[in-house]
């Protein structure tokens, strides 16, 4: 935030994630030690390597959708109907009501990779062409082209904005807007150019949102190359511990409501004071004081995590604590499900465990162990690492009323 | 003037049968078109494969290039990479400026979808139910060896490795906007002072079977009986839908600070920006205009001028009837009785509609035009029948000089970008 002298709080907070739906069933989860991951269920593919994975509930699904009208769902793949729900929540927490108030919004986005389309948007049509060999394209393009056999609105709920349409026709928004694609770059972008729309005085409130879903074979199997998620039929995500048997990837949506502080009235805030990107994380800018709580990223592979937590003896923390045990490997909100886990922890003064975590990759960094615990905490950075190389860092403050 | 002023020093482009920005000016002058029919098309058995394309013959070229093993990167980083080393030698720099400054990279791009050999890929390992077993479709290799192929991401990382440029790295998916969004967002970045230096634009692939399936299914594409060099007709009362395409460009903008301490010759300028959602429908927007008038009127405010000062547009223009009925109706809007001085240009009417990639793409040939005083034609226009006849859209290229040019880019999802250019 160069030259920033306007601090940016964090003024409201929502999520559909696999630990629920909203924020307190996150935080209920992650201080509770609860994870969301659970067996991978499909109705298109299935697999024994691949086992488990961080679902959003159908009950949390039937709940968001109550949030996006009726005419909007034919758009919507299910990540960005958890997107709009995340947002009214961030709303409501922010005592909001874009339309009723005379603010100026900003509306800055980010989808995760292979939300739409996934394969079963073409899954019978390939089963219906399919001989011994394989499908016949030929037949399945005679199919789409001269016999309209694919949904109409597949484009839509293919955007990679499709996120940013549909908030704003939710919300009836007519503002400033960017919509960014991927993880913790995608994050980051949304988070800055947010920061920056605030600061420069283009809007007086910014809607940061991001959703995302990889339950896709094509999207799980790229993961699985990439040596992303493990295929050994692991079902937890051991995050920063030498058994780590690899990761599992999630999904959900995650949205914060940023504002101005001196705009907001008195009472604790949480400050986003610093963000930093860089493509390689051992070049990472980090704060040069220590925190009182760091949390990380973790990949759930012991020799990746011990990489990572040479970044993390660096940075320096009283407490370290991660949320990808909790969510599974987030490919649309990773930063943002890690700002509300910083915020919640800085609000409650507690910081909770590492689900799991039993034989650390480094036994002398101070990672929570067991159960969560009580501390003083005045500030917090986030380090985040995406499995596709981009990495980050943000600082929060905590401002207490004292 | 602006607190900081916003220089372009350089630029790189490669699009359907043009590896450089001046070859594809050059062809546009010409009246000659880049849609043909795709050869994969024809092979799928489509009746219309009509398409703007960057074939085998330049994919050999570009990758050539690249300073690595090509097949073991995303086509999208090779792609980036060829036209970022353009862009930086038109603009005198090394790659290593970029380190040294305080830079960043903005790069717009949509998904890369699966294509039909990964779900040939699928469909193999489908059970009788039409279930795909993962584990076998883990054992069976992709045809790529690039990591993240499909990640749309890969291009923008490839480059912000290979520049060393920190913090300012972001993929813009704006959809048809985000060309124009990305050199947007640079602009901004520069001008509130955080950077000094920036490689922006788009790189977009998606002129393949996918893409063309789900925008056919929605009617978005031209299914006329023409020739295919004849299928995109913005403003045209016979439009019937956009041609599909792709390509890249990228420009390099600086402070005037910074251009002129390493005496950098300008070649044009940013002067104003505007990105917006509308809220009005997923795939239109209001149909008097008004939405898009707002966006250009913000852009041009931004650039602290009066719509009188504009001289020429070049248009979105995609050649759908929805999208061009609206963009002329904006247009006389935002010109009124000052149309007349204005001219007006639809690029895709000879590229095709590359999505991300045209508003990038089209901001190159409109810092051409300021450059060299010459305002590019529109293929298919004809004054005799068009609908709008208010609006002076160019059927033949025209010398002119001329000082600001707006250039319009507008997308699905009900975002709207305006860029505002100057000349040097």
């Amino acid at each position: 935030m160069t030259g920033a002298t306007v601090r940016i709080a964090i003024a409201g907070s929502g999520c559909v994630l696999p630990s629920g739906w909203g924020v307190q069933r996150f935080w209920s989860a992650a201080s509770e030690a609860r994870s969301g991951i659970a067996v991978l269920q499909s109705k298109v593919f299935h697999s024994e390597r691949v086992a488990a994975f961080g679902h959003v509930s159908d009950e949390d699904h039937q709940t968001s959708r109550q949030d996006v009208a009726q005419n909007l769902q034919r758009y919507c793949p299910p990540a960005v109907i958890w997107g709009v729900s995340a947002v009214r929540q961030a709303l409501a927490e922010a005592g909001l009501e874009p339309g009723n108030d005379s603010l100026r919004y900003g509306l800055y986005c980010c989808q995760g990779g292979y939300t739409h389309p996934s394969l079963a948007a073409y899954g019978e049509l390939l089963h219906e062409c399919r001989d011994e060999s394989g499908a016949d394209m030929r037949r399945l393009a005679q199919r789409v082209l001269q016999e309209r056999a694919l949904d109409p609105f597949l484009v839509l709920k293919s955007l990679s904005n499709g996120l940013l349409g549909i908030v704003s026709l939710a919300l009836k928004l007519e503002c400033e807007c960017n919509a960014y694609m991927q993880g913790v770059a995608g994050n980051l972008a949304a988070l800055r150019e947010a920061c920056a729309a605030l600061q420069s005085g283009r809007v007086d409130a910014a809607i940061v949102v991001g959703a995302g879903s990889e339950l896709d074979p094509l999207a799980l199997a790229a993961l699985a190359e990439a040596g992303v998620i493990s295929t050994n039929g692991s079902q937890t995500l051991r995050a920063f511990d030498r058994q780590g048997t690899g990761g599992i990837a999630g999904e959900g949506a995650a949205a914060l409501i940023l504002r101005r502080v001196d705009d907001l009235p008195d009472g604790p805030q949480t400050c986003l004071s610093a963000l930093f990107a860089h493509p390689r994380l051992g070049s990472l800018n980090l704060p040069d004081k220590q925190v009182d709580l760091l949390v990380s990223s973790a990949s759930g592979d012991p020799q990746k995590d011990a990489d990572l937590a040479r970044t993390l003896a660096r940075a320096g923390a009283a407490h370290i604590t991660s949320s990808v045990p909790v969510t599974g490997i987030l490919s649309g909100a990773p930063s943002l499900v890690d700002l509300i886990l910083a915020r919640n922890a800085l609000l409650a003064q507690r910081v909770p465990p590492i689900i799991g975590l039993q034989q650390p990759v480094d036994p002398h960094l101070p990672f929570v162990l067991g159960e969560g615990r009580d501390a003083v905490l005045r500030d917090c950075l986030i380090i985040n690492r995406d499995d596709n190389g981009f990495s980050a860092c943000y600082q929060l403050d905590y401002q207490s009323t004292d | 003037m602006r607190t900081r002023e916003v220089y372009v020093t350089g630029f790189g482009l490669v699009a359907p049968m043009a590896l450089d920005a001046a070859t594809l000016f050059e062809r546009i002058c010409q009246k000659q078109s880049c849609v043909r029919e795709h050869p994969r098309f024809k092979a799928l058995g489509f009746n219309n494969s009509a398409a703007g394309f960057i074939d085998d013959g330049q994919w050999q070229q570009i990758a050539a290039g690249f300073g690595g093993n090509a097949t073991l990167h995303p086509r999208q980083s090779v792609l980036a990479e060829f036209v970022a080393r353009q862009a930086l030698q038109h603009a005198g720099l090394t790659p290593t400026a970029f380190a040294h400054a305080r830079s960043g990279l903005f790069l717009g791009a949509n998904k890369y979808c699966a294509d039909s050999h990964d779900l040939h890929r699928a469909s193999r390992c489908m059970d009788e139910t039409g279930r795909v077993d993962l584990d076998q479709l883990l054992d069976t290799p992709a045809a790529s060896r690039a990591l993240f192929g499909r990640r749309v991401d890969q291009q923008t990382l490839h480059l912000a490795e290979t520049l060393g440029i920190r913090d300012h790295i972001s993929t813009h998916s704006d959809a048809c906007a985000a060309g124009t969004m990305a050199i947007g967002s640079a602009y901004r970045a520069i001008e509130r002072g955080e950077i000094d230096l920036a490689i922006c634009g788009a790189v977009e692939l998606m002129a393949n079977e996918l893409p063309y399936y789900m925008f056919n299914s929605l009617g978005a594409l031209c299914q006329a009986d023409l020739p295919a060099s004849e299928q995109s007709r913005p403003f045209m009362p016979d439009r019937c839908g956009f041609v599909i395409s792709e390509g890249a460009a990228m420009v390099v903008l600086e402070s005037a600070e910074h251009a002129q301490r390493r005496k950098a010759t300008p070649l044009g300028r940013v002067l104003g920006y505007a990105n917006v959602c509308e809220a009005q429908k997923m795939t239109s927007s209001s149909r008097d205009g008004s939405k898009y008038e707002e966006c250009m009127e913000a852009a041009i405010e931004d650039a602290g001028l009066l719509s009188s000062a504009v001289q020429h547009v070049n248009t979105h223009g995609t050649s759908t009837q929805a999208n061009d009925s609206c963009e002329a109706l904006a247009l006389q809007r935002v010109f009124g009785e000052c149309q007349e001085h204005v001219t007006f240009t639809a690029n895709k009417s000879a590229i095709g509609h590359s999505l991300a990639g045209s508003g990038a793409i089209e901001a190159v040939l409109s810092l051409i035009s300021l450059r060299d005083g010459v305002l590019l034609p529109t293929l298919n226009y004809d004054h005799d029948r068009t609908e709008y006849p208010s609006l002076k859209f160019l059927s033949e290229p025209m010398r002119q000089s001329i000082n600001v040019v707006m250039s319009n880019s507008f997308g699905f999802g009900g975002v709207n970008s305006s860029l505002v250019l100057g000349r040097a």
